[in-house]
């Protein structure tokens, strides 16, 4: 059972990885802080049941809980704000010059020009669906009457098309890549 | 250790706060379940459970409801996906990227006439010397756009916007400035958002008839704007050190607001007055010079400004056409600020490759490459290509604008779309400008300061190919 002392400075470790984290895979560091903050109230929750043998353990846990966080907003497009708000913690506001910063820290330059190269190694089928469904937000009932193909289709497309990016920015180590 | 970032810094406090708030009182907060309690309710009865599930789910909705009423009664507004820019930014094209440390939130906050959220304005400066001001809704310290009419499918929620959503910069020294609903941005001389000591622009921009949602929505079908009983109409600008307040008018009343001192920033929202529902927009009257604006239209009725120690005023009445009362006119600014010294034809002049697309018989457009003569390091300087317009001025008068930086003797490359387009001519003369300011701009003789002519060029229709004209989607 972890030491309820040792959780701040196991923030204070931890905190810009997590951080860098996010903000790799959200492209934004104003919804990466969201993230990290409520990363970091629900491991305060789970404070009491963490072992505290080892760090690497101890972070491969801290990091499962961000990228469900990840996956919820990937999901919902929104944050996840549920032990923030149960604890009473205000999220700060991010500091224009941190922005900057942060994302200059996480290379989202490369990062971008990373989903640019895969986007545009993708057929025009698929290009066209992406842009519709991820840029433009249009239902697939849209994407679908825009191709002129079924909405099953129009899914389908759009799901091969991610998973074929997703594959190769993660050999790229852009995705599954600098944890650390 | 310090986290290089303040965000995280703050974070850590919270935690600090909260942590030690429970440490010291573990059992102050209810929904916190600690490992113990967890393996108690495991041990429960399936009939226990399913009570529980029941009270649990009454007591999240009745939770849901009252969380509903408070937020609905404090005002606060749940935040939503960051807006993003609609185009990815380089530091060397358009207008750049918000230069770090130079953007600033301004503590300026105006009430929203409908209630709501109060609006903000940020200024920020950019890696192209430009200065680019960004107005919205404001919700804890951060400016965006709220989820309603239509924009964010309706989600009702608050959107920040980052300094980097800036408007979109056509470029080009020509170009002066581009306003938008989400913003505007000029050409700047000096720091506006450091200690707002230099100044060297204003930017001044009115929209009237706008939707509530003060966003600019990006979603399809969206309805750009409200209903009309929540039309409003906005005026903003930056005026300046020397701007000390402005007068505007609402309704037969005249109001008259103190600018935010260093950079004279002004923000007007009010219902809209004329019923219009365009959304039109303009440039506002207002400059950075005192003894000048504000001009013939607009809201601003009376700038005031400091000069030499003293109070000077000048305005201008748009309903009437006439100056209004001014007590201490500000002296008239030299009309001609800049060298009228004319740059004779020299080493920079160039004579471009033209080559013609052409597609199925029809020349598409004409692609002109040169290399540069001066080098482009920032929106203050670019290059341009003029078509001349067809005789009469009836259409015909093409163009295309550098907006990114180039080197000195690199490749300049301007297309003209569909060149022969218009009033059955086959030989098409162009020019190419090289612009920029500052007081040291070049000119050519019959253009303003600041417009170079570096080529002059004649695009001919080949024989057997034919014109092409754009297609109408609709």
């Amino acid at each position: 059972m972890a030491d309820p002392e040792a959780f701040v400075p196991f923030y204070r470790q931890e905190a810009e990885s997590v951080l860098l984290f996010l903000t790799r895979r959200t492209l934004d560091g104003e919804v990466a802080l969201d993230l990290t903050a409520e990363t970091f109230a629900q491991a305060w929750r789970g404070w009491p049941g963490v072992r505290q043998d080892s760090r690497e353990e101890m972070r491969a846990w801290l990091f499962t809980i961000a990228r469900r966080q990840l996956g919820h907003y990937l999901r919902r497009g929104e944050a996840q704000r549920t032990a923030v708000r149960r604890l009473g913690i205000r999220t700060p506001s991010m500091h224009e010059d941190d922005l900057a910063a942060i994302e200059e820290a996480a290379g989202l330059l490369e990062v971008r020009l990373g989903l640019r190269h895969e986007l545009e190694q993708l057929s025009a089928r698929e290009r066209d669906a992406v842009r519709m469904r991820v840029i433009e937000e249009m239902p697939y009932d849209e994407v679908a009457r825009r191709l002129d193909v079924s909405e099953q289709a129009a899914r389908a497309r759009v799901s091969r098309a991610l998973r074929t990016m997703q594959r190769s920015l993660a050999a790229r180590t852009l995705i599954d890549g600098g944890v650390s | 250790m310090s986290h290089r970032f303040r965000a995280l810094q703050e974070l850590e406090a919270e935690l600090v706060r909260v942590t030690s708030a429970e440490r010291a009182e573990p059992g102050r907060r209810g929904p916190l379940r600690r490992p113990g309690a967890e393996r108690q309710t495991r041990r429960l009865s399936g009939t226990t459970r399913t009570r529980r599930l029941a009270a649990v789910l009454c007591g999240a909705a009745l939770l849901l409801v009252t969380s509903t009423i408070a937020l609905a009664a404090t005002g606060v507004i749940l935040t939503g996906a960051s807006v993003h820019p609609a185009r990815k930014l380089t530091p060397y094209a358009g207008a750049g990227l918000p230069l770090r440390g130079h953007s600033k939130l301004l503590s300026l906050r105006v009430p929203d006439p409908y209630g709501g959220l109060p609006w903000g304005m940020r200024v920020v400066q950019t890696t192209r010397g430009l200065v680019c001001v960004q107005i919205g809704r404001v919700q804890n310290g951060r400016l965006g756009e709220l989820g309603i009419d239509g924009a964010y499918n309706d989600d009702g929620r608050f959107h920040p916007v980052g300094p980097g959503v800036l408007p979109a910069y056509a470029g080009g020294a020509s170009e002066g400035g581009v306003t938008s609903e989400r913003g505007s941005c000029v050409l700047a001389d000096g720091d506006v958002t450091g200690n707002g000591e230099a100044w060297g622009s204003a930017v001044a921009a009115e929209f009237t008839g706008v939707s509530e949602n003060a966003a600019f929505a990006r979603t399809r079908g969206a309805r750009t704007q409200g209903p009309p009983a929540s039309l409003r109409d906005i005026a903003y600008g930056i005026l300046g050190p020397h701007a000390v307040s402005v007068s505007y008018r609402e309704g037969s009343a005249t109001r008259t607001e103190p600018v935010v001192a260093g950079v004279g920033a002004y923000l007007i929202v009010k219902k809209a007055q004329s019923g219009a529902t365009g959304g039109g927009q303009g440039e506002a009257p207002g400059t950075d010079t005192p003894g000048e604006g504000p001009g013939t239209s607009g809201v601003l009725s009376v700038i005031s400004y400091e000069h030499d120690g003293t109070v000077c005023e000048n305005g201008y009445n748009a309903q009437t056409g006439g100056h209004v009362a001014i007590r201490h006119a500000c002296p008239a600014p030299n009309p001609y600020p800049r060298s009228l010294r004319v740059t004779p034809r020299g080493g920079f002049y160039r004579h471009p490759a033209v080559a013609l697309r052409v597609e199925h018989g029809r020349a598409l457009a004409a692609e002109l490459t040169f290399p540069a003569p001066f080098a482009v390091t920032s929106a203050a300087e670019g290059y341009a290509l003029e078509a001349a317009a067809c005789p009469g001025g009836h259409g015909g008068g093409g163009l295309d604008v550098l907006d990114r930086d180039v080197a000195k003797g690199a490749t300049v490359r301007l297309t003209l779309a569909y060149p022969f387009a218009h009033c059955n001519r086959r030989s098409l003369p162009v020019e190419v400008i090289y612009d920029s300011s500052g007081p040291d701009a070049k000119r050519s003789y019959g253009r303003t300061p600041g417009e170079l002519v570096i080529a002059n060029v004649t695009i001919a229709l080949p024989h057997g190919v034919r014109a092409a004209a754009p297609v109408s989607r609709r």
